[in-house]
């Protein structure tokens, strides 16, 4: 456990770390007008926090390339399997902290939304935890497929790999589409009423939904573990 | 004498290249050079030592533990130092500092900030601003700050300038001075080696042409000249690479023969460049004659 800390640490370092003090000011600015747009704006906006996830872990995967981190994992007294195994506990630990702080950022602005404009606080409320963990999940399955692509292809192959899963993806949706159209398959607004609408039920919603990511990210990292792991550094 | 480090018919094949049968060991408190032509299988080696390479026979010991199974432990108690830093450049040495220091259990934190002044590198400055010199004394910062018991250099002088070659060389000859400590390191500017080295183990095309002593290579090889005539046939058959030119010859000779070679011939000792290139020399002959055989 304490190497995965260790690993952890390393990327958090250099994902977030610089020799200056430049990229803190930046940061700085896009927090303040982050929190601006929260406030004054729509409290659903809170979930724009999952932005920072990808944040952490394209610079993380940039670095690794650019400098050859394959030769330091050879260096350091780690096995390769434990490296990609923190990295893919570092994304989970890092959206659910982005879902946790969306959530809590969403639901002050939400109280001050609802004491401006009225409103029904628990509609609000449950709303913006349904989308908070949605958001959780999609993202959290999407950075792991990205995780896998980039330690499996390299970053100079990712891109490709990434483009043919997003047309695959785009020909699934237009075929969905088109089945709802002509009325085979459910409307989105007929699935939205299928969703529970107790509060056991939504809880559980949650859990389920919170299960699926992160089996799809073990499942990706298990299976990058079992492609990279073997390879010679 | 205890072996801090013993390699025994290591075998490892690539499409176009094979380690074959590579044996020799690095008693503790001793320099190894590793030398050999580019491509003779120097980093090749290195790379099983670190279990980076994943060998097909042969059996490398670290400190009596195994490189493949005990490699976590095994780089507890290793520094290494290859040609380029791999590190993230945008860092400063503090903050690769806190990177490093939590893999090791050994790690002195007091010891790292004196070496680091010692060397003369700045702690605040990102570290891709470095000259190659100053990132090669970090690497090394890096393995005394862990007590690594052994260090592992991949072509360290290659591409320094003379004063920073210099000082790495006496960084090294410090660090073995209490005995306990070794040094393995590959380079191809044979200088290094006879300034520092103890033992040397030459390679070529993935083979162990010598290892031992620096005085055993020093007294294993000599520089043969003369007339071509006055070398008879079945010396010249245990000659290491001939080069005839219009007025004589030249080639090596295995002192073990000397005693064949007659008066009119002049000896001289051979110096390690010159090893290398009489090796290389035979290598390319014993292919021709191969190939010719085919």
């Amino acid at each position: 456990m304490k190497n995965y800390l260790n690993l952890m640490r390393f990327d958090l370092i250099t994902a977030v770390c610089s020799a200056g003090n430049r990229p803190a000011a930046a940061a700085l600015l896009i927090a303040a007008a982050y929190l601006i747009l929260v406030f004054l704006g729509v409290p659903l906006i809170s979930i724009a926090l999952y932005i920072g996830g990808i944040l952490l872990i394209a610079p993380l995967q940039s670095a690794a390339e650019k400098y050859n981190f394959n030769k330091l994992y050879g260096i350091l007294p780690v096995q390769m399997r434990t490296v990609i195994q923190a990295r893919f506990l570092l994304i989970a630990v890092s959206m659910l902290f982005c879902e946790l702080a969306a959530f809590l950022i969403g639901a002050v602005s939400e109280m001050l939304h609802i004491y401006r404009f009225e409103g029904d606080f628990a509609v609000g409320i449950g709303s913006l935890l349904t989308y908070c963990v949605m958001m959780f999940a999609f993202m959290l399955a999407a950075l792991s497929f990205v995780e896998a692509a980039h330690w499996i292809y390299g970053q100079a192959n990712e891109m490709k790999v990434m483009i043919y899963t997003f047309a695959g993806i785009v020909a699934v949706a237009l075929i969905f589409g088109l089945l709802m159209h002509v009325h085979i398959l459910p409307s989105f607004a007929q699935l939205g009423k299928l969703l529970p609408e107790s509060a056991g039920g939504k809880l559980a919603l949650y859990a389920v939904l919170h299960l699926i990511a992160a089996g799809i990210c073990a499942a990706f990292c298990a299976g990058t573990v079992r492609k990279v792991a073997p390879r010679e550094l | 004498m205890e072996n801090i480090l013993e390699i025994k018919k290591l075998n490892k094949a690539y499409p176009d290249f094979a380690l074959k049968d590579v044996s020799f060991s690095l008693p503790r408190g001793f320099i190894m050079g590793f030398v050999g032509e580019n491509g003779s299988g120097k980093t090749t080696t290195i790379r099983s030592i670190l279990d980076m390479a994943k060998i097909d026979s042969g059996k490398i010991s670290i400190f009596g533990l195994d490189s493949v199974s005990d490699s976590v432990a095994i780089k507890q108690r290793l520094g290494v130092v290859f040609d380029s830093l791999y590190l993230a450049e945008h860092l400063s040495v503090t903050q690769i500092e806190k990177q490093l220091m939590p893999f090791y259990s050994a790690w002195d934190t007091k010891v790292f900030h004196s070496r680091i002044r010692q060397f003369g590198l700045p702690e605040d400055k990102a570290v891709g601003t470095f000259s190659k010199g100053m990132k090669m004394k970090l690497m090394i910062a890096v393995a005394l700050s862990h007590d690594a018991e052994l260090m592992i250099l991949d072509e360290p002088t290659s591409g320094l300038d003379p004063v920073a070659r210099d000082e790495l060389l006496d960084i090294l000859a410090e660090y073995i001075e209490d005995e306990k400590h070794s040094v393995l390191f590959s380079t191809h500017i044979t200088a290094d080696v006879e300034r520092v080295a103890d033992y040397i183990t030459m390679l070529h095309g993935g083979k162990v042409w010598f290892t031992g002593t620096k005085d055993e290579l020093d007294s294993k090889y000599v520089l043969l000249k003369g007339a071509e005539a006055d070398l008879p046939d079945a010396l010249r058959k245990k000659c290491i690479g001939f080069h005839a030119y219009r007025n004589g010859f030249e080639t090596m000779l295995d002192t073990q023969y000397l005693d064949e070679v007659p008066d009119s011939l002049v000896t001289e000792k051979a110096n390690i460049d010159e090893i290398l290139v009489y090796i290389a020399k035979e290598a390319h002959r014993e292919e021709l004659s191969e190939s010719d055989a085919v």
